[in-house]
């Protein structure tokens, strides 16, 4: 029986260390790649060893402008995640708490991302135009939220639904209001949940190109669109395309180490005790 | 008294009259934006140094948003099908022309060229041909052009062992290929004689595979559709030979993953030294010379492609019809396309367009390789100006595809495809 669970502890280490390679390797690639010089960016058979540079850097940091398209995709993904939140939370709460809309509702909110959203780009580019929110962060965060909160409501609706009702009866005999109950008791309790629908969202926000392309111009380009540049006919600049690539998923990767705890409690919510 | 009053006010009304247009130009785009989008290439970065100028002497702001060349036929349909449009100045690629033309999306330049007494004829007549006129109308001015030819090593062919090699072999003295046959047989025996790639193809599925093959096809006098009668000729022998020619280099003497390559690996592929040949754009040799990038510097030389004619393709400028402020549009393209202002794009690595430039000594000293675009465009032409041009370079591509990742003969899918290149042609009002 030991030497059987050994044997299962070794294959599990593995199969987990082989599929941790299969998504880590090429993300280590493009961190080699950033430190390269275009000739051994290139070279085949590649050079495992060679003197690394920060020309990468210094030439996406100064001369591409990186700052400004990493604020553009700042300032859009933070709008669409906390206006998704808060739009999503109530909507969630209604939803779940006051059968808001009745059973058809969440289906309804989800029957919105049914539609290829390339179907969408050309009406929205004529509409924002037509408004005169062309090239403006704005149209960017009203076309992101119209898919990021269905997605936020439904996350939140599943949260929420975790979160006893006696806790809100509770409240609510003390003489609370039902926005204070929503306030002070199930969002608190839902923390885990908001904490995965603004990453969610975030995320969402921050990868997305294809509106990005269509609805942004020079002063409003995101990183995704910006990033893409760096490919030409006469060249890919793939050394400046590796290290916006790691400056860019530094978000990402600081945020998931901010709330993974967070992330992590949400697991554990338990239903109400007998 | 009165006569002289009368004189003066005439020789003062004269006066006005002969410096308006002067005055009319600066005010035609005091105040207004100048929005353009371009594709990522050294043209680009050039007039990103200069266009201050032209905000200086015209009041108006030039904004250049640059993407790459995929994505840049989506971004501009959009705003060309708006109202107003979000560019008030277009750069055109060349098979884009039939469709932008017939949806209207361009504007008539003529009346404009005349007024101004614009000289069309400094620029090539291969490229006023391919994006300056159709049906007889000016659309655009020609921008840049990518001349294709056979890019090789001088230092390997010019190795005087090379080339004893070379005579044992073929019983003759060394030359550049002259036919598409003779070319492929040189290749595949230098790559193994050199133990190299014998060639760097790019055959990705559409564009690179298209503007390649589409060499091959031209050099053996080959083409698309019979150009007076628009009937399509896939199913000749010339064009049968073209492809086969392509598909034996690919599978015989090509590097490998060929079948997923495009310009940018043909170029890496060159740079790293391992081909010897490839049939690629001139526009590459900036990269090719550059020390920080390439391992090739000073071995690099351009020949024409062998056999009858090569690819030629081109961006022109033109104005939407639906620009905000169509005049100061065109005061854009008259500064861009100025000598002096072309002048400064080409010696900063642009492809310029006008004839003059590349007798300039200054301009071949620093780029010596565009000595050979005139020798290029001489034998040259381009996809036929259709409106459908997008859909046949689609259709060849599907053709490509299925001889090389499918192995279906070239004659059968040359056959095939007649039906769907006789579709493309159906109708089209520029072919009548």
């Amino acid at each position: 029986m030991v030497g059987e669970s050994r044997w299962v502890q070794w294959a599990s280490h593995l199969i987990l260390g082989s599929a941790s390679a299969m998504v880590l390797l090429p993300l280590l690639w493009v961190l080699r790649t950033s430190f390269a010089d275009k000739v051994v960016a290139y070279q085949m058979p590649p050079d495992l060893f060679f003197a690394p540079t920060l020309d990468n850097y210094r030439d996406v940091l100064l001369r591409f402008d990186f700052g400004s398209f990493f604020l553009n995709s700042l300032i859009v993904a933070l709008l669409t995640t906390a206006i998704a939140l808060l739009l999503g939370a109530l909507a969630a709460y209604a939803i779940d708490r006051f059968r808001t809309g009745g059973a058809v509702m969440p289906l309804a909110i989800l029957a919105t991302q049914m539609m290829p959203p390339i179907v969408l780009v050309i009406p929205f580019f004529l509409i924002f135009k037509r408004l005169g929110l062309a090239d403006t962060h704005a149209a960017l965060v009203i076309t992101y939220l119209t898919f990021n909160l269905p997605y936020v409501v439904w996350l939140l609706v599943s949260f929420f639904k975790r979160v006893p009702r006696e806790l809100d009866e509770a409240a609510l005999i003390d003489g609370a209001g039902p926005f204070t109950v929503f306030w002070r008791i199930v969002l608190p309790a839902a923390l885990p949940g908001i904490g995965a629908a603004a990453v969610l969202s975030f995320v969402l926000c921050w990868n997305e190109f294809l509106f990005a392309l269509m609805l942004t111009g020079q002063q409003t380009k995101t990183l995704p669109v910006a990033i893409s540049s760096l490919v030409t006919q006469q060249g890919t600049a793939i050394g400046a395309v590796c290290a916006s690539t790691m400056l860019a998923i530094a978000p990402m990767v600081l945020i998931y180490f901010a709330i993974r705890k967070l992330l992590v409690a949400g697991l554990s919510l338990g239903a109400v005790k007998g | 008294m009165t006569r002289v009053k009368f004189g003066t006010s005439a020789a003062v009304l004269a006066f006005l009259a002969a410096a308006s247009p002067a005055f009319a130009a600066s005010d035609v785009c005091k105040g207004s934006d100048i929005n353009i989008l371009m594709e990522t290439v050294p043209d680009t970065e050039a007039l990103q140094a200069i266009k201050g100028d032209f905000e200086k002497q015209f009041g108006a702001k030039v904004n250049i948003e640059a993407v790459n060349y995929s994505l840049m036929h989506e971004k501009l349909v959009p705003s060309l099908t708006a109202p107003t449009s979000s560019y008030d100045v277009l750069v055109v690629d060349s098979y884009w022309v039939g469709e932008f033309k017939t949806a209207g999306w361009i504007k008539d330049l003529d009346a404009w060229i005349a007024r101004d007494k614009i000289d069309t004829s400094l620029y090539f007549p291969a490229l006023m041909a391919l994006n300056g006129t159709v049906q007889g109308k000016t659309y655009m001015l020609p921008f840049w052009q990518y001349a294709m030819g056979i890019l090789y090593r001088k230092d390997i062919v010019e190795d005087p062992a090379f080339q004893a090699a070379y005579k044992e072999q073929f019983k003759r003295d060394w030359r550049i290929p002259t036919t598409l046959e003779e070319f492929a047989e040189v290749v595949k025996w230098s790559g193994k004689q050199k133990d190299m790639y014998g060639i760097a193809m790019a055959a990705q599925r559409a564009d690179p595979v298209v503007m390649e093959a589409t060499n091959y096809l031209f050099a053996e006098g080959g083409d698309f559709y019979d150009r007076k009668t628009w009937k399509p000729t896939m199913d000749t022998p010339e064009a049968t030979k073209a492809v086969t020619i392509y598909a034996d280099l690919i599978n015989n003497a090509a590097q490998p993953g060929a079948l997923g390559a495009n310009f940018d690996d043909v170029a890496n592929t060159l740079k790293q030294g391992k081909a010897i040949f490839a049939i690629s754009y001139l526009f590459l040799f900036p990269t090719l010379e550059d020390p920080k990038d390439s391992t090739v510097v000073g071995k690099m030389a351009f020949a024409p492609v062998p056999g009858k004619d090569s690819f030629l393709g081109a961006w022109g400028w033109a104005v939407p019809t639906n620009a905000k402020n169509p005049d100061c549009s065109w005061e854009f393209l008259k500064w861009v396309e100025s000598k002096d202002v072309a002048y400064k794009r080409a010696l900063a690595g642009g492809q310029p367009t006008q004839m003059w430039i590349y007798e300039d000594a200054d301009f071949i000293k620093k780029w010596p390789a565009m000595s050979q675009v005139g020798a290029a465009l001489e034998h040259s032409r381009g996809l036929p100006i259709m409106s459908r041009s997008t859909q046949l370079v689609e259709t060849f591509a599907e053709v490509m595809g299925s001889v090389l990742a499918n192995n279906v003969p070239p004659a059968t899918a040359l056959a095939d495809s007649q039906d769907k290149f006789g579709r493309l042609v159906k109708g089209d009002p520029l072919l009548k």
